[in-house]
């Protein structure tokens, strides 16, 4: 069943314990996002340092899919170069359109290739990565206050 | 209402089903299991067939040739509005407007009565009221300098009627209400809330897309001065919906929409309207629409619209028990299936609404989840989505049986520890 695809423990586990969540000490970039089709939202905060993600508060809710995501994305954010983590989320974003995962991604990100099975989900596993380049986008122009 | 119509021995599910073709597509290896008719209600094969048969044979431009096809195409349009008069109880023909869905019926009322409104007016709607019957509102508001009031809920998910006095006072010029709710299922006391209104000499709307084809419905007794409706939720074609009105409330009604069939006298500087309905009809309907809609009343008048209700009643009552019995279910609206129609949205502890549907789909049964285009009532009620599953004449107990079992799929899914 398809459903084995979608629902890999490793997708379950961040689910249910999911990483991120912790505040920031300091924050110098943030954007919400929002999935108007099924309510999903996240705000992402960013702390910026040197050109590297020195920190990451991906925080929100919404479905297990949107939720893992967000999870998965915040373990291997930190210490990424800007550009770097950009093309992370590139490629992931390629991977779901594919179906195949692509080893080359980090830490658990791979396991989400199943999604691209399941078309209508495709925005809840990229919710937490659009909101995340919005953030990047809003360091790079900081929003007008 | 006629309990003694409905004999539950005598509705027979299977020769319902079997005139559905959808119904005999199959999913996960089944039979579809189909609980979105709140979505669209699927079309029996007899109103398909009607639409085909308008394309085969009579496929004129209603309205517009002097030719026989015209004519023949003039006629099958003129007496689906008779239909749909007859049928809801419209004063005349003339009082049915066709429209694209309810959406653009709600929205050619609102943007109708732009030049009846001034600041300081204002416009009553109510918390749980789908998109379609909101933002043409929050527009007129924003072009009038009118303010919106809501109709609050009680805990249980139906309206607060005792807050009418004080909500509708003389500068109300609109109250605008859903019949039934999509996410609660509440049935509204329209009457009674229309009544509230003529005594300001507000006008008063009712959106009742979710309640035509599920229940007897006579527009003189709700007695608003506009009721609208999308055929494709009542067994019927997509791309219909209708407008009926008060003569002289539609006589209120500036045009939204400008162009052919809609006009009397065209000079290269202005035009004079062409009389009601006519005047907001403006282009070439979806004809073939128009002409298979008849054959849903049809089916619609064949199983009868109280022994609709009733089954529907019967389906909701069985599916509140079980849903009822499942920890950590919570249902929105009313407990008691007199007080809904036949739907029932519901948040889950454990399982979020987006997964729960996707879960269901798997196991071939198609449910709603999301915000079913009522986000702030979701914001209001404090969640951010919720399934949805929603009754049709096709549904049967052991659809419900199998939604139950889906719905326990996914709970093991989700409360395994990982
Ligand atoms: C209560 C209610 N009003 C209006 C609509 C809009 O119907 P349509 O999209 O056919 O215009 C719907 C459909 O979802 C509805 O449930």
């Amino acid at each position: 069943m398809n459903l084995d695809a979608l629902y890999r423990e490793v997708i379950m586990a961040h689910h249910q314990n999911p990483h991120g969540r912790a505040p920031l000490d300091e924050v110098n970039a943030h954007a919400h996002g929002y999935n108007a089709s099924c309510g999903d939202e996240f705000d992402v905060n960013l702390k910026v340092e040197d050109g590297k993600i020195a920190g990451i508060q991906i925080d929100g809710h919404g479905c297990a899919i949107s939720q893992a995501a967000g999870s998965m994305l915040s373990q291997v954010a930190v210490g990424l170069k800007v550009e770097l983590l950009e093309e992370v989320i590139a490629a992931y974003r390629e991977m779901l359109k594919s179906g195949e995962p692509d080893s080359n991604l980090p830490g658990d990100l791979p396991v989400l290739s199943g999604v691209s099975k399941f078309p209508v989900r495709i925005k809840c596993a990229t919710l937490a990565m659009t909101t995340t380049l919005e953030a990047i986008l809003n360091f790079k122009a900081p929003e007008s206050k | 209402m006629n309990q003694a119509l409905y004999m539950p021995e005598r509705w027979d599910s299977d020769v319902i089903k079997r005139q559905f073709p959808t119904l005999s597509r199959q999913f996960a290896g089944k039979p579809l299991v189909y609980l979105d008719c709140a979505a669209t209600s699927l079309r029996p094969e007899s109103v398909i067939n009607e639409g085909c048969n308008f394309c085969r044979l009579h496929d004129g431009n209603p309205h517009r040739g002097m030719h026989a096809l015209s004519f023949e195409a003039t006629e099958v349009y003129e007496s689906s509005r008779e239909a749909v008069a007859k049928w809801l109880d419209a004063p005349s023909a003339s009082s049915v407007v066709i429209t694209r869905n309810a959406t653009s019926a709600i929205n050619l009322v609102a943007g109708g009565l732009r030049g009846e409104l001034v600041a300081g007016d204002n416009i009553v709607l109510s918390r749980m009221e789908h998109h379609a019957n909101l933002i043409p509102w929050q527009q007129l508001a924003a072009q009038t300098g009118a303010t919106l009031r809501f109709i609050e809920l009680s805990d249980d998910g139906q309206l607060n009627v005792n807050d009418l006095p004080r909500l509708i006072d003389e500068r109300t010029r609109v109250v605008a209400v859903t019949h039934v709710s999509n996410v609660l299922g509440t049935i509204n006391p329209v009457r009674l809330i229309a009544r509230a209104a003529r005594r300001v000499g507000a006008l008063s709307l009712v959106d009742s897309a979710q309640a035509v084809g599920h229940m007897p419905v006579s527009f003189r007794e709700l007695e608003v001065d506009y009721l609208v409706f999308s055929a494709h939720k009542c067994y019927g074609p997509a791309g219909l919906g209708f407008l009926i009105g008060k003569m002289d409330s539609l006589e209120r009604l500036s045009p939204v929409e400008y162009g052919g069939d809609m006009i009397e006298y065209v000079s290269f500087e202005e035009a004079t309207w062409a009389e009601i309905p006519q005047r907001f009809e403006a282009g070439t309907a979806n004809s073939q629409a128009v002409a298979a809609f008849p054959e849903s009343i049809r089916f619609i008048e064949s199983l009868g619209t109280d022994a609709i209700r009733a089954h529907e009643m019967h389906i909701l009552s069985y599916a509140l028990e079980k849903l009822q019995a499942i920890d950590g279910l919570k249902i929105l609206g009313p407990t008691s299936p007199r007080l809904r129609g036949g739907l029932v949205a519901f948040t889950d502890q454990y399982v979020p609404p987006h997964d729960m549907s996707t879960i269901l789909d798997e196991y071939g049964v198609a449910v709603r989840a999301g915000h079913h285009c009522a986000q702030p009532l979701h914001r209001h009620l404090g969640i951010p989505a919720s399934t949805r599953a929603s009754f049709g004449v096709y549904t049967t107990t052991e659809d419900i049986d199998a939604l139950i079992d889906a719905i326990q799929q996914a709970r093991q899914l989700f409360t395994r520890k990982y």
